[in-house]
């Protein structure tokens, strides 16, 4: 019998004969060889192929459910989510000059001394590389700051030291960029750090470029950007100055 | 703008998307950012208008995704070598290994898989990773299913007889 094996087994095992060819090709699979080591040979290689099937991780399930929460809020993620941090890579987009990210770093490390608060640091280092705390889902869309012509471009939950922290990253018409930080724990106070009223008030400090006002009521709050003015105009929309 | 409907449809598939970029890529990083630039460039699609099949234009977009991109180049560097090799293999007889390929882990499986040529490798990851018909894979890679058909079988093939002669030579 003069056939061809190859394409009447892939059509056999690929469900495309009809009943009857169905059934002539598997009492001809007894006789022939060649079918038959061909037949073999594909459900072998398609059960290795299926063997590695695996579920997605959640870290990824994390990461999609952030996107999409960023792309909600933005319609546009400008601002890049930062991977979890045990695949943690600085992802510096075009345009953010890297020397900018090493003087935040060397002034902290002056500056702050080892006295500087992990999680300050790491909302600094982040504000300065355009990154999100993380790619989770936010608790709560970012609140409206369109009275500043603040637009939000990103948005994303994720950790700073110890403290749960979602960050919301919004820009003006003129491309000034402010990051909100909100936390359900106060941040840490951070050192030479100004006091804005009451011993318990918001505070501000400077770290190189970048201005940082923190406020524990009524919500535990950071607001970072370069604009002083823009920064404390923020705090003061979102009642906490 | 509400996104959960499409937040839902993307997370429902998200198994068969991982599996699929995971074939078409090196690492599991490169995977999860092909899946991630997979939602926002289908999420960003679907406001436009809802699929008919969400689960084979999620896969089109991904394969579309993985071509464009560097994971492309970076994971195809063999295009006739597979074919070349399975034809002096032909004669023969693979069953001696038959039980050993039980034991075959999955990484070797994928060593296994990112020598084929691109188009087989495209049709097994559809099929046998991501679980998507003959039908629906043709529709992904726009050619006919029965040229699907054979790319998968060939593929196959060489699977079964790469690895069974990797444990042959152990």
């Amino acid at each position: 019998m003069t056939h061809d094996a190859e394409r009447d087994a892939a059509r056999f095992l690929g469900g495309a004969m009809s009943a009857p060819d169905r059934e002539r090709f598997s009492s001809h699979l007894l006789q022939c060889a060649r079918c038959w080591s061909e037949v073999e040979q594909a459900r072998r290689g398609r059960s290795l192929a299926e063997g590695t099937r695996t579920a997605a991780p959640a870290a990824l399930r994390d990461r999609v459910r952030g996107l999409v929460q960023a792309e909600q809020v933005t319609g546009d993620p400008l601002t890049r989510v930062r991977p979890p941090r045990a695949v943690r890579r600085w992802l510096l987009p075009a345009g953010v000059p890297l020397a900018a990210a090493a003087a935040v770093a060397l002034i902290l490390s002056i500056g702050g001394g080892t006295s500087e608060p992990p999680a300050l640091r790491e909302a600094v280092a982040d504000y300065t590389a355009q990154q999100l705390p993380g790619a989770q889902l936010p608790g709560q869309r970012a609140p409206d700051l369109s009275r500043l012509r603040l637009q939000p471009v990103g948005a994303g939950g994720g950790s700073y030291a110890e403290l749960d922290v979602d960050g919301y990253a919004y820009r003006d018409p003129a491309g000034r960029r402010v990051v909100l930080y909100l936390s359900d724990k106060p941040f840490p106070e951070a050192p030479g750090a100004r006091r804005l009223a009451g011993a318990d008030g918001p505070w501000v400090a400077q770290r190189g470029d970048v201005v940082v006002l923190c406020a524990r009521l009524p919500h535990a709050l950071l607001v970072v950007g370069q604009d002083e003015e823009l920064v404390r105009s923020t705090a003061s929309v979102l009642g906490v100055l | 703008m509400d996104d959960s409907e499409f937040l839902d449809a993307f997370t429902e598939h998200l198994d068969r998307l991982h599996n699929l970029a995971r074939g078409l890529t090196r690492s599991t990083q490169d995977a999860e950012d092909l899946v991630s630039e997979t939602c926002v460039l289908a999420l960003r699609g679907w406001r436009r208008g809802r699929p008919d099949d969400p689960a084979a234009w999620f896969a089109t977009i991904c394969l579309n995704a993985a071509r464009s991109s560097y994971r492309r180049s970076a994971v195809r560097p063999v295009e006739v070598a597979a074919e070349e090799w399975l034809h002096r293999q032909a004669d023969e007889d693979a069953d001696t290994a038959h039980a050993a390929l039980a034991s075959i882990d999955a990484t070797r499986v994928r060593a296994a898989l990112s020598q084929l040529p691109a188009p087989q490798l495209e049709a097994i990851t559809l099929m046998d990773l991501g679980g998507y018909t003959a039908a629906q894979t043709a529709q992904i890679v726009g050619a006919p299913r029965g040229t699907v058909l054979a790319r998968v079988h060939r593929g196959r093939k060489v699977l079964a007889r790469s690895l069974a002669q990797e444990r042959g030579a152990r």
